[in-house]
């Protein structure tokens, strides 16, 4: 198993591994190929497009971001390995932390965003405005963290469009436990409440649950005629939701 | 057209693909307008045309920030 494969099981949601086919396969046979080696059933992503130039010739190889998106190393999966995981190591670790140049009096603002505590972030940088500290930098923080709450709740959205109700809805429920006291948000909280509290939304989560119940196995088996089977009744019972969908593309995904 | 035109006719367009070819091969053209690619200490961003497999949301880079994010460019054959 690659070790990115590897990486992106062990980390989770503290790290994003995209693996991006580069000798020209389809999506749907990159996919298929990665069923049958076992590699599916992670957080991976997995594409056939390059959301960048690398430069380097020969595969694997690899582009590492920081959490600020900058480009940490770049170079040849195997013999870069071990620099790879300190690294990301490294990066996990600092996740969170308030940049170095950051004013002590917001410091505690970035710990509590991070944390997910959205109205303790917001109320420390009002604070230091009412006090007269670092008021630009505080201001500039609350517009900056209202900003990237839209944002997680728009991913939250996407994730709900992708069908994977489950993930989605443990998401948000942490989400809304730090953002509930924050008017600036209300709205859109609200809006994405509402889908959660829909009958759609309820649909979803049977049919995902359906279909994880399908694939019991088949992340390290792959899918074989058996796992299609059960795919597609999937599908038929859970017609009209996104995860019948899913159902019926991964039906496709047979490997021998 | 008499020989010699249709010789430096010819001979142009040898050129022409010479140096077309020498570019490519020489990976001085680049769409990313780099030759080396994107280098350490720059900002990578990116707008996927099509959800990638298994998105779960994730439809740009951006989307990404807060994490590391490990690029594997892999093949099938």
């Amino acid at each position: 198993m690659p070790s990115a494969v590897k990486l992106a099981k062990e980390y989770g949601d503290d790290l994003q591994v995209i693996l991006v086919e580069v000798q020209g396969a389809t999506a749907e046979d990159a996919e298929r190929f990665a069923w049958g080696k076992g590699w599916m059933g992670g957080p991976a992503i997995w594409t056939t497009e390059r959301p960048m130039n690398s430069g380097i010739n020969g595969i694997p190889h690899y582009v590492l971001l920081g959490n600020d998106g900058t480009v940490l190393s770049k170079g040849y999966s195997v013999a870069d390995k071990s620099k790879v995981e300190d690294l990301i190591e490294e990066q996990v670790k600092d996740a969170g932390d308030a940049p170095e140049d950051a004013p002590k009096s917001l410091r505690k603002a970035y710990e509590a965003f991070a944390e997910g505590d959205y109205e303790k972030a917001i109320a420390t940088c009002e604070k230091a405005i009412e006090k007269g500290d670092d008021a630009n930098a505080a201001q500039n923080l609350i517009d900056d963290f209202v900003l990237r709450m839209e944002r997680r709740m728009q991913f939250i959205g996407r994730m709900l469009d992708d069908g994977f109700a489950i993930e989605a809805q443990a998401r948000f429920e942490t989400f809304e436990d730090g953002a509930e006291d924050v008017p600036r948000v209300a709205d859109s909280l609200a809006t994405l409440r509402e889908r959660f509290e829909s009958d759609g939304f309820e649909a979803e989560l049977e049919a995902q649950e359906a279909l994880e119940k399908a694939l019991k196995g088949a992340y390290e088996d792959g899918i074989d005629e058996k796992t299609a089977k059960k795919l597609r009744k999937v599908a038929e019972d859970h017609a009209g939701t996104v995860n019948a969908g899913r159902a019926e593309h991964l039906a496709t995904m047979v490997t021998e | 057209m008499n020989l010699s035109t249709k010789l430096t006719g010819g001979l142009g367009a040898c050129v022409g693909v010479a140096a077309l070819a020498s570019v490519t091969l020489s990976g001085a053209w680049h769409p990313s307008g780099s030759q080396d690619g994107i280098q350490v200490g720059e900002t990578a961003a990116y707008q996927f045309r099509s959800a990638p497999t298994n998105a779960r949301g994730i439809r740009n880079l951006e989307d990404l920030r807060g994490r590391p994010v490990l690029i594997d460019f892999w093949g099938t054959r």
